[in-house]
């Protein structure tokens, strides 16, 4: 006979981590989720936050993990992308509208620390992008991802991902020129 | 004035070092994937301790950054005051009828741990046998009957009142899942100091 355990105590059985998800923390995955997150956000410090985050919510889902469905990479960075688009609705629930505006305005008012070792030009024409343009050059271009494991990542089909490349690759160019 | 960009294949070729770049766009095209490709080669010094400790202690690595996020993570927590006085309150009513049915006075105070809610009696069972029910009243289907042996109540929550050999009352015991005894055929004591059930669905405004 086993005591019920309290309704509401959720997750709280599995605190530890399993060895596997320790195993899938690798320090190279580690090092994607966070890159990836960097040139998402174009914010160091919120890059770090939202990749400890990652491996949070990665250790509490690893059970969901399915290998044929994809890499554990792949599956992070899926987790990270989910993350990061919290932490926008987060956001934009906590700024007031008009907050959001103004810096709409203003956008150099506080520039955020973007990656590291990129040309000012390259920096200036990446912050000029859509958030889903950074998101596909991150995940094809910085990580080096094939056009499958992206499409997995964000849940599109191969070839709209590579139309979403191609688009991104043309105005990033286009943005670089111009500033030059 | 730019040449055109290649087509998605042709990226891709290109992206994977499969084609050599034909024209200046593509050149172009080829220095850029490079120049973003060496950015940011590394982690920050600090982020493989932040993420081990996240992966030992998720709940508390997220506290230290924000506080009221320990009371994200774990809601019932807020819950914690109210479940111990609802213990003690339990305690004290049960202790008050088993000294109405002339068993020994022995008032002893609920325990008050953090986690009251949960807590358990355990006693030797004299009550082998008793229909244990899926709801706390005999309305409710019977799902099995008691073992002879330890009775562990989880908690104890209002039903149909019984009477029983030594003492009348409405309280129900859950000795599992599912699985209801009426308190007033369990040994005495058997349920003093087990906590009141946490209502089965959260009801809306806790939070």
């Amino acid at each position: 006979m086993s005591v019920v355990p309290f309704p509401l105590s959720g997750a709280r059985g599995r605190a530890r981590p399993a060895p596997a998800f320790a195993d899938a923390a690798s320090a190279e995955r580690r090092l994607a989720v966070y890159r990836y997150l960097v040139h998402v956000t174009g914010d160091r410090a919120l890059a770090e936050d939202l990749t400890q985050e990652t491996f949070e919510h990665g250790l509490r889902a690893w059970a969901s993990y399915d290998a044929r469905r994809g890499t554990p990479t792949s599956w992070l960075l899926a987790i990270a992308r989910r993350v990061h688009l919290d932490h926008l609705r987060a956001e934009r629930r906590r700024r007031g509208r008009e907050a959001r505006y103004a810096a709409l305005e203003d956008p150099a008012s506080a520039p955020p620390e973007g990656p590291s070792e990129l040309s000012p030009a390259l920096r200036t024409a990446l912050s000029g992008l859509s958030a889903s343009e950074r998101e596909i050059l991150a995940l094809r271009v910085v990580l080096g991802l094939t056009g499958g494991e992206a499409a997995s990542v964000l849940g599109i089909s191969p070839s709209a991902c590579s139309t979403a490349l191609h688009r991104a690759m043309t105005r990033l160019r286009a943005e670089v020129s111009r500033d030059a | 004035m730019t040449p055109e960009t290649p087509g998605p294949d042709r990226l891709d070729a290109l992206l994977a070092g499969s084609a050599t770049p034909r024209d200046a766009a593509e050149r172009d095209l080829v220095a850029l994937a490079r120049d973003l490709g060496a950015s940011e080669p590394r982690l920050p010094d600090g982020l493989d301790a932040r993420i081990d400790s996240a992966l030992d202690r998720p709940a508390e690595a997220r506290a230290r950054r924000r506080p009221l996020a320990a009371l994200r993570a774990r809601p019932w927590l807020a819950l914690a005051p109210a479940a111990a006085l609802a213990a003690a309150v339990v305690g004290v009513v049960v202790a008050v009828r088993a000294g109405d049915s002339g068993a020994p006075p022995a008032v002893r105070p609920a325990v008050e741990r953090p986690e009251a809610a949960p807590s358990s009696a355990t006693a030797r069972s004299a009550a082998a046998g008793v229909a244990l029910r899926s709801g706390p009243g005999r309305r409710y289907a019977v799902v099995a009957s008691l073992p002879a042996g330890q009775i562990r109540v989880a908690c104890v929550v209002p039903g149909e009142r019984v009477a029983g050999p030594r003492t009348a009352s409405d309280l129900w015991a859950r000795v599992g899942s599912g699985r209801y005894a009426p308190v007033a055929l369990l040994p005495a004591g058997v349920a003093r100091g087990a906590g009141r059930c946490a209502p089965l669905t959260r009801p809306s405004g806790t939070p």
